[in-house]
């Protein structure tokens, strides 16, 4: 089995490696095989809307920097984490550029689930989704938000489970660990 | 009163941009057309200083992922919050969907962005079902007049129009029968023929189903 982990932190503020250490250490002790990707590391150009990955190359983003490889990597993990700083109620934009060119991971035709329209899926199999938000500051609204959009991204990507989970950035370990082991089980992660 | 539009598609002025046709569409029949600029072709951070002057802002962007475009959230983490009461914005969203109740997040992401800003929320407008627009907009003539009278009465009252919003985001849920319909129309096939017109062209039809990742 294995994770991936979507680490969105931002050069200039606090690190998110706290967390990406201890999810990395729980999954591990579940015999998980995992890699960590640091976006702002990565060389990754904002998606420029061209469909490209749909109908000129389809399954691949026409813009050739790293984007492809965490493509790659998503599409062949079981459970992927996007671990980020809450903005606004959001993802930070180092995530979501990253997640703007997984599109080409979905077919561009459609098809109804959930009663809405979306995406068909391109591959037979998707990784669980797991969201982790991080506020400098707790806003109860911008945690509900965040909640709803990982649901939502969940639907776009066809993740087979999804769950989620926000902490300040001054929580315990104890408290972070706690958490991030019930919001692994809710993947159906076990440690048997 | 000075209002800004801003086009926050990464497409940003090209003529394939939807985004762009609703700004231009906007701004119309206004009296005074209001600036237009375009958020992939500035520097997030001197945009964020420039916007600062005005009165006013109206972002016009493509949903992405039931989201922003991740150049619309770098723009929006260099804006600082206004100093000045007074000052207001509002956001028109167009996506490829049908039904706009999926932009509803968005919706309220913007609504706490506003509000976090220090700036008057002046509402999100959604339109569904408009990515084919730069394509064939000869079809969508009556989504382009309204827009222009959303346009109008803005300069007029400095306010989204209760009448064109509704009429702009209509459909926002789809029914029992639409969507029977629409499955009908998947399964037959019909709703793909635009995708699988361009995948001809590309000489990829064969590969359209291509999983180049396992
Ligand atoms: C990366 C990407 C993600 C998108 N995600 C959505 C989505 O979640 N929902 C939707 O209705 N349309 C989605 N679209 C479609 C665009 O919103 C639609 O094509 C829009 O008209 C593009 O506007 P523009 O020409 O101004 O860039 C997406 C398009 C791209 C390229």
């Amino acid at each position: 089995m294995k994770a991936l982990i979507l680490n969105g932190e931002r050069s200039f503020e606090y690190s998110l490696s706290k967390f990406s250490k201890i999810i990395e250490d729980l999954l591990k002790g579940a015999g998980y095989q995992i890699k960590t990707i640091i976006l702002h590391e990565k060389n990754i150009g904002n998606c420029i809307g061209c469909f490209g990955c749909w109908l000129k190359k389809p399954g691949i983003c026409i813009i050739e920097d790293d984007a492809q490889e965490v493509a790659r990597e998503v599409i062949n993990s079981d459970i992927i984490i996007y671990l980020t700083p809450v903005t606004f109620g959001g993802y930070s934009s180092q995530l979501k550029k990253a997640l703007d060119r997984n599109i080409s991971l979905i077919s561009p035709f459609f098809g109804t689930y959930h009663g809405e329209v979306h995406h068909r899926p391109r591959y037979k199999k998707y990784p669980s989704l797991i969201g982790i938000g991080v506020f400098s500051e707790y806003n109860k609204d911008q945690a509900e938000l965040f909640t709803n959009l990982v649901e939502r991204n969940a639907y776009n990507f066809h993740s087979p489970s999804h769950a989620s989970q926000v902490f300040t950035a001054g929580e315990s370990l104890q408290e972070i660990e706690l958490k991030i082991n019930s919001l692994l089980s809710k993947v159906g992660v076990n440690y048997e | 009163m000075n209002t800004i539009i801003l086009n926050g598609s990464p497409k940003g002025n090209s003529e394939k941009c939807n985004s762009q046709i609703f700004a231009e569409q906007f701004v119309k029949d206004m009296k005074n057309p209001c600036e237009i600029k375009c958020i992939a072709q500035n520097v997030p951070k001197e945009l964020a200083q420039y916007v600062a002057d005005f009165d006013a802002i109206i972002l016009i962007l493509p949903l992405y992922i039931h989201a922003m475009p991740g150049i619309v959230m770098k723009f929006i983490e260099e804006l600082e919050p206004a100093t000045s009461k007074g000052k207001s914005i509002g956001f028109i969203i167009q996506a490829g969907f049908i039904e706009t109740a999926q932009h509803k997040y968005v919706g309220r992401y913007l609504e706490n962005l506003a509000e976090r800003l220090n700036y008057s929320y002046l509402g999100t407008v959604s339109k569904g079902e408009a990515a084919a627009i730069y394509m064939y907009p000869k079809m969508f003539k009556k989504v382009l007049k309204l827009l222009s009278e959303l346009g109008v009465a803005y300069e007029k009252n400095h306010a989204f129009d209760d009448e064109v919003v509704k009429k702009l985001t209509n459909p926002y849920e789809l029914s029992k029968f639409k969507l029977w319909l629409l499955r009908l129309v998947n399964k037959v096939g019909l709703g793909n023929i635009g995708w699988h017109k361009v995948l001809r062209e590309n000489d990829v039809m064969d590969k359209r189903l291509d999983r180049p990742f396992l």
